[in-house]
């Protein structure tokens, strides 16, 4: 795993960093509109309910567009714009992910550092899901 | 709509230019416009300020440069789209007889000398907060990474590839070579292009703009007023803008289509012109990417198509739709929107000199902000409109 850095919570991302800690990812929903939105959502524009709540989604996901940073001192950081199977679009990084492509199917993993917060990659989906 | 046209253009030094606030490069540009109309400040009664990224000036610029008697003062802010949505504004309040003469005012200085452009706009750290902090942790370390989504998303769904990008590199540089404001103007080739060193893949060096410091303006005027004064009325046809509010969810055109799919149209009616009609382009060029989208949009191709469109060598000298002829802010100068909009009054003005395209009829200029959340569209000319 390349070093990007130590993350902490804030005052508006304890139940995202929660869930994470337990592999699991959370996004937000307005349940009254039935409608998932992604974790940062500040409200909803449908209803405008400004206090959207925390909903446990399957974190799987397909992929929209995917880029690859060079950050400074050389490290590479494989980039992506991914939609959610709740609909929302999520960014994030990629986890081992050779043969990018719209469309590919995906699924969240999660990452536990030694310090800092847990937070989700995406990596390939196997997982034959037809039937 | 009564006529109204740009009567004067103020510049500073731009690029490197160190020492000078944001607040001083306005008024150094404001004065340089009015001087350039032929007016005295105490002429101006309006005057609409567009704020860069940071330290910008605001509506205090007036007692700065000692206006009085203000009909019109204001900021505006849609990032790149400022100053096409600002000369609009300024020729909509006279049309209606707010006001008369309108300084638009563009200034800011990102760059400091002990520091790479990059750092200008980007973040770095060793400790992220909260959802943000956690996506720049990721790699999103600044605009860089979204455009390069926006553009990857555009290669996969229409086979867009990175020497098209390039050719728009390739071409806009050919123009810089005749523009002495330009901050780059060696020839590269496809080559070049090719082998810069990545920002954010597929973004290589040479699809991305000159981070600059510096201040622009304009004077807007009526159309009669304008024909009394010191230069050669630009003429405005028509303005447009278009804010998509692409939602991230499933169904966003995002990266595929921008707010000049409606901006343009809305523009072009009001000139009562279409794209056959336009006879170069000035379009903001934040990125190569950014460029071929707009064509699209703006109907220049169909969409999908922008990538061979570009590599036509339509774009540069001799080509059949001139764009970004002073080098654009991939290779002369990146001052937001006000870039496009200053050479638009060159060209139109015929003041172009070694890089003067051959027909300056109608020229379309556009304004992007945010992560083509903002889009704004001019059409200028040197005729009146319908004459």
């Amino acid at each position: 795993m390349n070093f990007y850095g130590v993350v902490r919570r804030d005052g508006r991302s304890g139940p995202f960093f929660d869930g994470a800690a337990r592999d699991r990812l959370m996004i937000r929903r307005c349940a009254p509109c039935d409608r998932w939105y992604g974790p940062d959502a500040g409200g909803c524009p449908e209803c405008g309910a400004e206090d959207l709540g925390w909903a446990e989604a399957s974190g799987r996901a397909v992929l929209v567009s995917w880029a690859v940073a060079h950050l400074r001192g050389g490290e590479t950081a494989p980039l992506a714009l991914v939609e959610l199977a709740e609909g929302p679009w999520m960014y994030g990084r990629l986890h081992a992910v050779t043969a990018p492509r719209e469309g590919l199917p995906l699924r969240a993993r999660f990452v536990h550092p030694d310090e800092g917060e847990s937070h989700p990659l995406f990596e390939e989906d196997r997982e034959d899901r037809s039937l | 709509m009564a006529e109204t046209a740009i009567a004067g253009l103020g510049m500073t030094e731009l690029g490197k230019v160190y020492g000078r606030s944001p607040r001083r490069l306005a008024a150094q540009a404001v004065r340089a416009a009015a001087a350039d109309a032929g007016l005295a400040l105490t002429d101006l009664d309006g005057l609409i300020v567009a704020p860069g990224m940071s330290g910008s000036p605001g509506v205090e610029l007036a007692r700065l440069l000692g206006l009085r008697d203000l009909r019109l003062l204001t900021t505006m802010n849609t990032f790149g789209a400022s100053a096409g949505a600002a000369v609009a504004y300024a020729a909509s309040m006279i049309a209606a007889g707010s006001a008369s003469a309108v300084a638009c005012v563009f200034a800011d200085a990102p760059l400091r000398p002990e520091r790479p452009a990059g750092a200008a706009y980007g973040r770095d750290a060793r400790e992220w907060h909260g959802l943000d902090g956690l996506r720049a942790a990721l790699g999103f370390r600044s605009v860089n990474a979204h455009y390069a989504l926006a553009a990857r998303r555009h290669m996969a769904r229409y086979g867009t590839t990175s020497e098209q990008f390039g050719a728009i590199a390739v071409s806009t540089r050919a123009w810089a070579a005749g523009n002495p404001l330009a901050q780059m103007r060696d020839p590269i080739s496809l080559r070049d292009h090719q082998e810069s060193r990545w920002v954010v893949e597929p973004l290589h060096l040479l699809d991305c703009c000159l981070v600059s410091n510096g201040g622009i303006a304009v004077i807007v005027t009526g159309g009669e007023r304008a024909r009394d004064l010191a230069r050669p009325p630009v003429y405005v046809w028509g303005w447009g803008q278009g804010h998509p509010g692409h939602r991230l969810e499933r169904g966003s055109e995002f990266g595929l289509t921008t707010g000049a799919a409606t901006s343009g149209p809305a523009a072009m009616k009001m000139a009562g012109v279409t794209p056959g009609d336009i006879t170069q382009c000035q379009l903001y060029d934040c990125y190569t990417y950014t460029v071929l989208v707009s064509l699209e949009d703006y109907g220049f191709c169909a969409k999908g198509e922008g990538g061979p469109f570009a590599a036509s060598g339509a774009l540069g000298p001799g080509g059949a739709l001139p764009t970004n002829t002073g080098g654009g802010q991939l290779s002369a100068y990146y001052m937001w929107g006000m870039t496009p909009l200053s050479e638009a009054v060159i060209q139109a003005r015929g003041d172009g000199g070694a890089r003067q395209a051959p027909r300056n009829d109608l020229i379309l200029v556009s304004g992007n902000g945010g992560v083509l959340d903002h889009h704004s569209t001019l059409i200028l000319g040197p005729h009146p409109k319908g004459g």
